[in-house]
């Protein structure tokens, strides 16, 4: 229903009258009108409780998870993703064929230069906010996950998650970093819509510490 | 969501200058630079954004879509209102739309049937054959809520029966001071409702008389 028709006062005025947004002469007018229209009157509560509304509450994770799984999948892909996607099947078949050959005969060479800078060692215990993983874009449906070392670490397993937290996947592995292919992945794994990516350092005694977990990019 | 990544510049930047970024990005076909803007957008006001939703929708699952929804929406659609430049105007406007489609699509636990006898008057009242009948009747309506109804019995039928909120909502959002709170009101509204729309259900139905509680009350 067109709101101009009922002379009603947009809703977006509204917000900007509340934000003090609004020229004087315009104030007066929907002052004016608001004295005698009740349904603006009932507008303008609806959206004073939006403005009230706090920005800093604490929201469950799984809430947080299911909000970012669909944003994070809007990210825009990689401009070399962009390209292998639009390809034919018969294509993306060989280039994944290609890529899951060059990762078994172990051709580290291709890895690129700034995942080797992950190589720094971090301490024990170091808050987990600072100790973090470094996943690339997925080129070619293969992915790196790198990270700094942590002192006292024998090994390392990566794990592929759902976005309620639960464990799908995962791997053992003693250093950064890893490679991976989408392909070499169960097919259950695959076929989650949204997939979450965290390093767990396993110490000596038994002991964990896991990154925050970071969205898989977006697989087409 | 990487919000530890976000560049320093990103963090500083005005809720306007980022929207304007945004809409800029989306323009230019760069959406690289739209997301980036969004991103940080959405790490600012997610959390009011799904406790608003939450608010009037009452159901964690669908306020959390419809959150997913609107930052989705700012991504793809940012110029939809292109006359607000203003982005706290822009994400009002937004949610509280998508907000009452689901409540409309009944995705929420809110109630927005009219009083019964309500009901039944519009229900009558809106079976004519032709568009220009129906649009009339709708008119007639209209008018009937705003002639009977003084501003605040308005504001409390739009807040029950479009909104669906409950009294307890109704009388905190308008601060209303009397025990009984809005019910009172919405019970004396309804009555100066039925009366008023008894003519208009005879007119659409010939011969046949309203429900006597309309007339008798």
């Amino acid at each position: 229903m067109a709101r101009e028709e009922l002379n009603h006062i947009h809703p977006a005025e509204l917000s900007d009258l509340l934000a003090g947004q609004t020229s004087e002469s315009r104030e007066r007018e929907i002052r004016q009108h608001l004295e005698a229209c009740g349904i603006c009157q009932a507008e303008l509560a609806i959206a004073e409780s939006f403005h009230e509304q706090a920005t800093d509450a604490v929201l469950a994770p799984a809430i947080t998870a299911r909000i970012e799984a669909g944003f994070a999948a809007a990210r825009p892909r990689a401009f070399g993703w962009r390209i292998i996607s639009s390809q034919p099947n018969w294509v993306r078949a060989g280039l994944l064929a290609a890529t899951l050959v060059f990762a078994l005969l172990g051709i580290n060479a291709l890895r690129e230069p700034s995942l080797q800078g992950q190589s720094g060692t971090m301490r024990a215990g170091q808050p987990a906010a600072e100790w973090d993983l470094h996943l690339s874009e997925p080129e070619s449906g293969h992915i790196t996950v790198a990270w700094p070392a942590v002192e006292g670490a024998h090994e390392y397993e990566i794990r592929l998650q759902s976005t309620t937290g639960e464990t799908l996947w995962s791997r053992r592995v003693v250093a950064s970093p890893e490679d991976f292919t989408l392909e070499m992945l169960p097919t259950t794994v695959r076929s989650e819509r949204f997939l979450f990516v965290t390093v767990v350092a396993i110490m000596a005694d038994g002991t964990q510490q896991a990154t925050r977990p970071h969205p898989l990019p977006a697989r087409p | 969501m990487s919000e530890s990544k976000q560049p320093a510049l990103l963090n500083e930047v005005e809720d306007d200058d980022l929207f304007a970024e945004l809409r800029e990005g989306a323009k230019a076909g760069d959406r690289q630079r739209a997301w980036q803007a969004c991103e940080e957008l959405f790490r600012r006001y997610r959390t009011k954004v799904f406790g608003w939703c939450l608010r009037f929708l009452g159901n964690e699952e669908n306020a959390a879509d419809v959150t997913q929804e609107i930052f989705l929406a700012l991504l793809e659609n940012p110029s939809r209102y292109a006359a607000q430049n203003r982005f706290g105007a822009w994400l009002f406007v937004v949610t509280r739309n998508r907000c009452l489609n689901a409540i409309r699509d009944g995705k929420s636990n809110r109630v927005t049937d009219l009083d019964e006898s309500l009901a039944e008057t519009l229900r009558a009242v809106s079976d004519p054959a032709t568009e220009a009948e129906r649009g009339d009747i709708a008119r007639r309506v209209q008018q009937s809520c705003s002639s009977e109804l003084d501003t605040r019995e308005q504001a409390i039928v739009h807040l029950r029966y479009h909104w669906g909120l409950k009294m307890r909502e109704i009388t905190s959002l308008l601060h209303l001071e009397n025990a009984s709170g809005a019910r009172t009101y919405l019970r004396t509204a309804e009555k100066k409702l039925r009366r008023a729309l008894a003519d208009l259900y005879c007119e659409t139905r010939p011969g046949a008389k309203p429900p006597v509680r309309w007339t008798r009350e």
